[in-house]
């Protein structure tokens, strides 16, 4: 079969667009897809890597920041640290006049390789010595943490309050207790 | 003919003798640097080929020539030439038919045949044109020759054509030398004929006669090139015979060629200026490129087929292209793909370590409120304070504060206005939020006072606690 010239270049226009569809096909549009498969993936793994670096550092920070700040001032032993809060409250209730009408034990819940005790206390109080009594509360030799507060007034107009308050520390759990 | 040469040197072959000029390009003429004159002793030297090389660049070295592209000027009588007419074409068909005409001509001599011709085809009209041959063994032998004189072949053209280019106007030449005399016509600057004359010189007035008379033009205007061979009596008589108007080739009427004055230097037997005029003008022709022939650079070499078609080279380019571009795209997705590897990799490796940052956190979390400079309530109960008024009838019997922020403030006022202003100041404080009134009733009790009730979330500020010794001490706190 003879072709003329109009034929011939009908016929390569057509062989050169298969041509392309197929190396499209075969070649191009998978690596394409490839291409942004890689891309997704990078820009989605970066995220990740970046949170999780930062993660990471939070992590070693905070590691650092509890170590400096409970290294020698947390106990194990919960009979010794409720007396060593029930004695530090005793005290900073003398030193600033409070009179502790009750003191009862409470003990909190387990969380983080540490568990909570505590005492709920009742005191007839003016504001001045309330306020003394918590600010004296804080030892540096002890976790002290005032769970919930309740001020009373006792007569309208008078100085004179009734106050309700938890207060708790916490000890370190031995590997055992934290499995329970 | 070779272009871009500017110092080449220039041999024209005589039977005894080859006459040497070594010609640089000069402004505004040519100049010979070194003339001299290389004897062949033996009359078969072009058959020694290799002895004959070897002696010539004994004497060039010896008489200080040291250019190295020759020029190679033949003598007629090594020449079969015809005139031939062209009809109007283009250069490639022309060079097609006078190849087919030079065919012809060897096949007269029973010889191969290396030819080029003189003139150039016109496209228009009908030209002539000078078809020249020489011997292809005589040729090769000249290659050898060259060769073994450290020479590089840059032309080969007959003496007497290549001299035409120093002739002003439309004169014919005739040049005699030692070895007889040879005649070239030309008509329009296109030569016509080119070939030996065979006579002794008594006779050559009268065969030169007879071989002008068959020109159409007649003797018309003859420049003669003597080499110095005539008696000043014979060169008389044979002007005067000849007739027209002759005049005798010398510097003087070569005004494209120059002579430096050391170029004499080089001579070695008795070689006068006029017998070096025409190797000098060989070579001054060759530098102009105005050679009219070349054996070496022929008009009627076939020109090889190209080996692709420029379409073929374009499709091969594109194909090329196609396929550089498909192997850089695959590069490209390869390195991204190893970059994305090298990510996920450093993802898997980092996220055991996940686990115990956020058990770090979750401790610092839990244990900080432990280690607090004061008790928060304190700030919230400041807060409180500061959001009322003494000037108002209003006061709180019961406030409530738990750990989680969460407290209750209840207390009576004189109206049921009193509760709602404190609630706008409380909210006005940057730690306490979500502020809302929890219940508010009027005209309670003997005194009908209003009696309220607020909730609100107490915000603390962050404390930065690295260390419980940054605790105030229950002394200074007291203060």
């Amino acid at each position: 079969m003879k072709l003329n010239h109009r034929e011939k270049m009908i016929a390569l226009g057509v062989g050169l667009i298969l041509a392309l569809f197929v190396l499209d096909q075969l070649l191009l549009s998978p690596m394409f897809v490839r291409l942004a498969t890689a891309d997704d993936s990078i820009a989605r793994d970066s995220q990740t890597l970046e949170q999780s670096n930062g993660m990471k550092r939070n992590g070693d920070l905070a590691d650092v920041r509890w170590r400096k700040m409970s290294e020698g001032h947390i106990g194990t032993d919960a009979s010794a640290a409720q007396s060593q809060l029930l004695n530090h409250m005793n005290e900073v209730a003398r030193n600033t006049g409070v009179n502790l009408t009750s003191i009862k034990p409470e003990h909190g819940e387990k969380a983080q390789g540490f568990a909570r005790t505590g005492f709920r206390a009742s005191a007839n109080v003016t504001m001045s010595t309330l306020v003394s009594f918590l600010l004296r509360l804080e030892s540096p030799d002890l976790p002290i943490r005032v769970t919930d507060l309740q001020i009373k007034s006792n007569k309208p107009g008078v100085d004179d309050l009734t106050v309700d308050l938890g207060i708790s520390t916490i000890y370190k759990l031995s590997a055992a207790e934290e499995a329970k | 003919m070779k272009r871009g040469l500017s110092n080449v040197l220039s041999l024209v072959i005589g039977s005894r003798s080859i006459v040497l000029a070594h010609v640089t390009a000069g402004k505004p003429n040519a100049v010979a640097k070194r003339v001299g004159q290389f004897l062949l002793d033996d009359a078969n030297w072009l058959d020694k080929a290799d002895d004959s090389g070897k002696a010539l660049r004994a004497f060039l070295d010896s008489h200080g020539f040291d250019a190295t592209h020759a020029i190679i000027g033949v003598p007629a009588g090594w020449l079969l030439a015809q005139e031939k007419e062209v009809p109007p074409t283009d250069a490639n068909s022309a060079s097609a038919i006078l190849r087919l005409a030079a065919e012809r001509l060897a096949m007269s001599g029973s010889a191969p045949l290396v030819a080029d011709y003189a003139g150039k085809p016109s496209t228009s009209v009908d030209s002539k044109v000078l078809l020249v041959g020489m011997l292809r063994s005589q040729y090769d032998k000249l290659e050898k020759f060259a060769s073994a004189a450290g020479l590089t072949i840059s032309a080969v053209c007959p003496t007497s054509l290549g001299v035409l280019d120093t002739l002003a106007g439309d004169s014919s030449l005739l040049r005699i030398t030692n070895d007889g005399a040879e005649i070239v016509t030309q008509d329009a600057g296109v030569p016509t004929m080119i070939r030996p004359i065979a006579a002794a010189p008594q006779q050559l007035a009268a065969e030169l006669k007879r071989t002008l008379a068959m020109r159409p033009g007649g003797v018309g205007r003859l420049a003669i090139a003597d080499g110095g061979t005539l008696a000043g009596g014979d060169r008389d008589n044979l002007l005067a015979r000849v007739g027209g108007s002759p005049r005798v080739l010398d510097e003087a009427s070569c005004p494209g060629i120059g002579f430096d004055t050391a170029a004499m230097n080089g001579a070695a037997t008795g070689l006068t200026q006029a017998a070096a005029l025409p190797a000098v003008a060989l070579g001054a022709a060759a530098i102009a490129a105005k050679l009219p022939v070349d054996f070496a650079d022929s008009k009627l070499a076939e020109v090889a087929p190209q080996r692709f078609g420029r379409k073929t080279i374009w499709a091969v380019a594109l194909v090329a292209l196609a396929i550089i571009g498909v192997i850089a795209l695959e590069w490209t997705v390869e390195s991204r793909e190893a970059e994305a590897a090298d990510i996920a990799r450093k993802v898997a490796e980092i996220s055991p370590q996940l686990k115990s940052a956020k058990a770090s956190v979750a401790k610092l979390d839990f244990g900080r409120p432990y280690f607090a400079p004061h008790p928060p309530q304190l700030d919230c109960l400041k807060a409180i304070t500061n959001a009322f008024n003494y000037n108002e009838l209003i006061f709180a019997d019961n406030v409530q504060l738990r750990d989680t922020g969460s407290g209750t403030l209840a207390g009576k006022a004189v109206n049921g206005t009193l509760p709602l202003a404190l609630i706008d100041r409380m909210k006005a404080q940057p730690q306490l939020s979500n502020v809302q009134l929890s219940s508010l009733q009027n005209n309670t009790g003997k005194e009908k006072e209003s009696a309220f009730s607020i909730t609100f979330t107490f915000v603390p500020a962050p404390f930065n606690t690295t260390s419980p010794t940054t605790k105030p001490s229950s002394t200074a706190a007291a203060k």
